[in-house]
């Protein structure tokens, strides 16, 4: 695990309110974020990074990748399956992953540890 | 838990009588599932089931509530003697507790039924058996069901089918030995507790007996309740002693009544 | 070396310090791995979609871990869009993907050898070379096998006559190679099996699939779906979708209609149902009950259902303590048995035994399916679930079906999503778009 990945972590457990302590043991065990995110990479490509007709999440603002998720969840943004899957998750949760795509880089070259 | 189920149950239920006794009590979750069930304690007026002698088969996990096959069969000799009288079926989990009650005569052969049931969610299923002496025999199961996100809804009944019945037996018996009688009837079996469109309640409109006659002696016959699977499928057993035919007629609530007969041949 | 290696090693120390009574006491778990420079040696058997997601996310969460995946194939075909292929829709060879990406990239030993023995005393897999390779955890991700004779005549020679196709390979192109030399005017029969088998949608995209290449091709045939069931998934956009884009081409006849088959003639191209019909197909197409794959069997892992039962948190055994089992061969539901689950499930159980060689708790899972099935050009339906665990069972928190209602443009672009998805997949599984 590199320092953005580290970096990551401990933004995801402090907005999932995962205590410190919690990821003191467990250093280098992935977390919920990770699994979450991984779910995405099924359409999205590994780490959201598969450009096709499912548009690619890497590197995306946080901000703008939350509010496209949270208009899913309603019903908004003329989903197919997004809508559907978005209500599987916590605001928090889709914040996290959220943040989680803006900070991997848009290709691999810009990640190698990845 | 109990509250989710409630709210569940008191959705499909509209106006039925729950007859579950609430679990809540200690006392209750430690007991059989055939003792929490006032329409079980009916059935057993006072007396305790002896062990064993009694198998019901269900999935563990059912990916679809809506027709859950069930298999129950009581070891006995099917005498005159010594026969089973009648097996109950009972959820534990649905509005109502009843699904069939299946009365038998030596002539069956042996004391095993196939058929679908209607399960609301997850939950025990009771089978009681009573034999002429007297005895009982109850068996509870636990089955969980989960309606797969892949298992969405279809059309409705089609109605072109209404009361077309299947009868199926062994091509040729063994004198006084038993042989397994597939029947089928294509029937919605409305529960009663849904509503239409309209959102008014379709009234109850089911299947309620099916009974099977050995050259015009009763073998079999069934009475069913809204637990069981629309199209009622029924399996059970005859043994003939002389060759002739076997008729099954099967009776709606809604009037309606059907017959068909096939032959039965023995060497 | 990275921060994550150092602080890993550092709880193993803090660990080894306090013994290993506390932690058997603690969860009754097993001992973390007995690290020489490793996190811990897993072996993975089985190189689908779950098996080889798995791989590649134990490497990606943990570096450190040995990990060797047991896959006879030197190219695994998928099922998922082999229907495609049979409806002229892709090619055969783009559904074959390869495992450089895991050897190269990632690290994983790749063995390609048959799996046959399983001691969970000793902790070791034989191969079929007689090799034996030891491990700390073991994954089993081994598909399905079919219950041969559990219908009546589909035994293995049958299945030459009359394919299943259910594993994508040379039964696929049997099939293919049957629809091909069928005359126009012809039937296909498909047999569909009861509930719990491999990939639920599927029979019903096989036979819109089929369609489309008799449209085309024999437009004067006819398809009969003779199903053991009454209800199937997408069922109404399936009927819809069927009657839509082929007319009266598909008949489907479910369980009360008399259509569970009882017995098969494979040599007659003949097939009996439950109330003694016979039905005679030019093509005959069975779809037979199912079980977990046979190294689980080996492993002791299934229950009577034939399917493997697991912890519904990280998909650990609840039979054998130290194996993992992912994909169609679980009892999982309601996630269904599909490449996308078993692709999620890899995902949640890499980090479940990365947490576990480390000797803490996982995070709570998250699982998502889709299934996107392809009714024919430019029409495609899907499902969607997001899975998690509830009151100690899976449960499903979020999902659906297609609107029923949807216009032609969504249609179109759900079927431009399948093709998307299926490219998306594959690389993330194998690093093969």
């Amino acid at each position: 695990m590199d320092k953005s990945q580290w970096f990551r972590v401990w933004i995801a457990a402090g907005l999932l309110g995962i205590g410190g302590s919690a990821v003191a043991d467990a250093p280098s065990a992935p977390d919920r974020v990770d699994v979450i995110a991984a779910t995405c990479g099924n359409c999205h490509g590994t780490d959201g990074r598969f450009v096709s007709a499912i548009p690619p999440l890497a590197g995306r603002p946080a901000d703008d990748l939350y509010a496209r998720l949270r208009a899913f969840k309603r019903g908004e943004n003329d989903p197919t399956v997004m809508d559907r899957l978005a209500g599987g998750y916590s605001d928090d949760e889709l914040k996290a992953v959220a943040r989680y795509f803006s900070r991997v880089a848009e290709s691999p070259s810009g990640d190698k540890e990845r | 838990m109990m509250s989710r189920r409630m709210v569940k149950s008191a959705m499909w239920l509209v106006g039925g009588v729950l007859l579950l006794i609430s679990p809540l009590s200690p006392a209750w979750a430690a007991a059989p599932p055939w003792e929490r069930v006032e329409a079980v304690r009916a059935v057993l007026g006072g007396e305790t089931p002896v062990p064993g002698g009694i198998r019901l088969d269900l999935p563990l996990v059912s990916q679809d509530g809506s027709a859950v096959p069930l298999t129950v069969e009581v070891e006995s000799p099917m005498t005159v003697d010594d026969h089973v009288e009648a097996i109950h079926l009972f959820s534990t989990g649905n509005p109502t507790p009843e699904i069939a009650v299946i009365r038998l005569t030596p002539e069956a052969g042996r004391a095993r039924v196939t058929m679908r049931v209607r399960l609301n969610e997850s939950q025990s299923v009771v089978a009681v058996a009573r034999t002429n002496t007297g005895r009982f025999h109850a068996v509870a199961r636990d089955v969980r069901v989960t309606v797969s996100g892949c298992l969405a809804r279809g059309n409705d009944f089609d109605d072109a089918s209404f009361m077309l019945a299947r009868v199926r037996a062994p091509d040729r018996f063994s004198p006084g030995q038993p042989g397994e009688v597939l029947t089928l009837i294509n029937h919605p079996m409305e529960t009663g507790l849904r509503q239409n469109g309209d959102g008014n309640l379709i009234p109850q409109r089911i299947i309620h007996r099916v009974v099977a006659e050995v050259n015009g002696s009763a073998v079999m016959e069934a009475e069913l309740h809204r637990s069981v699977a629309a199209n009622p499928y029924l399996r059970f057993f005859v043994a003939p002693t002389a060759g002739g035919t076997l008729a099954v007629r099967w009776d709606e609530d809604g009037g309606e009544s059907t017959v068909q007969e096939v032959p039965l041949r023995l060497p | 070396m990275t921060r994550g290696r150092i602080n890993r090693r550092q709880a193993l120390k803090l660990m080894g310090a306090m013994g290993a009574g506390p932690f058997l006491a603690a969860g009754g778990r097993i001992p973390p791995a007995a690290a020489g420079g490793s996190a811990g040696r897993v072996v993975v058997v089985g190189g689908g979609f779950g098996g080889a997601t798995l791989a590649k996310y134990l490497k990606r969460f943990d570096p450190a871990v040995e990990v060797t995946l047991v896959e006879p194939s030197r190219r695994h075909f998928t099922c998922p869009f082999s229907n495609l292929y049979l409806g002229g829709l892709y090619e055969f060879d783009a559904l074959g993907h390869g495992y450089e990406e895991l050897v190269r990239r990632y690290g994983v030993q790749v063995i390609h050898s048959m799996a046959d023995d399983v001691d969970a005393d000793a902790r070791t897999v034989r191969l079929a070379g007689g090799e034996t390779l030891s491990w700390d955890r073991l994954v089993l991700s081994p598909g399905i096998d079919i219950r041969w004779g559990e219908l009546e005549g589909y035994t293995r020679a049958a299945a030459e006559k009359a394919p299943h196709a259910w594993q994508a390979g040379p039964q696929t192109h049997l099939l293919k190679k049957q629809l091909e030399a069928m005359e126009d005017g012809g039937t296909f029969i498909l047999v569909a099996p009861e509930n719990p088998f491999r990939c639920p949608p599927g029979p019903y995209e096989r036979v819109a699939m089929v369609a489309n290449y008799f449209k085309s091709h024999k437009p004067r045939s006819k398809i009969l779906l003779l199903d053991a069931k009454d209800n199937f998934s997408k069922q109404g956009l399936f009927l819809d979708g069927w009657r839509h884009n082929y007319g009266e081409m598909i008949e489907w006849v479910g369980r009360s209609h008399d259509g569970g088959v009882v017995r098969v003639d494979a040599d007659r191209l003949e097939v009996e149902t439950e109330f003694g019909t016979l039905h005679q197909a030019s093509v005959l197409n069975v779809v037979p009950p199912q079980r977990a794959g046979f190294i689980a069997q080996r492993a002791g892992v299934t229950d009577a259902s034939g399917w493997v039962p697991v912890e519904p948190r990280t998909f650990a055994s609840r039979k054998v303590p130290g194996v993992y089992v992912i994909g169609d061969a679980t009892e999982a539901a309601p996630m269904p048995k599909s490449g996308f689950c078993a692709n999620a499930q890899g995902k949640v159980t890499a980090a479940a035994i990365v947490a576990d060689l480390a000797g803490v708790d996982g995070p709570d899972p998250s699982w998502a399916n889709t299934c996107y099935s392809t009714v024919a050009p430019g029409y495609g339906i899907s499902v969607a679930g997001v899975y998690g665990v509830r009151e100690g069972h899976i449960a499903e928190l979020a999902g659906g079906v297609s609107p029923a209602d949807a216009d032609a443009a969504f249609r179109r672009r759900e079927a431009e999503y399948a093709v998307a998805w299926y490219r998306a997949i594959t690389q993330d599984t194998w690093g093969t778009a």
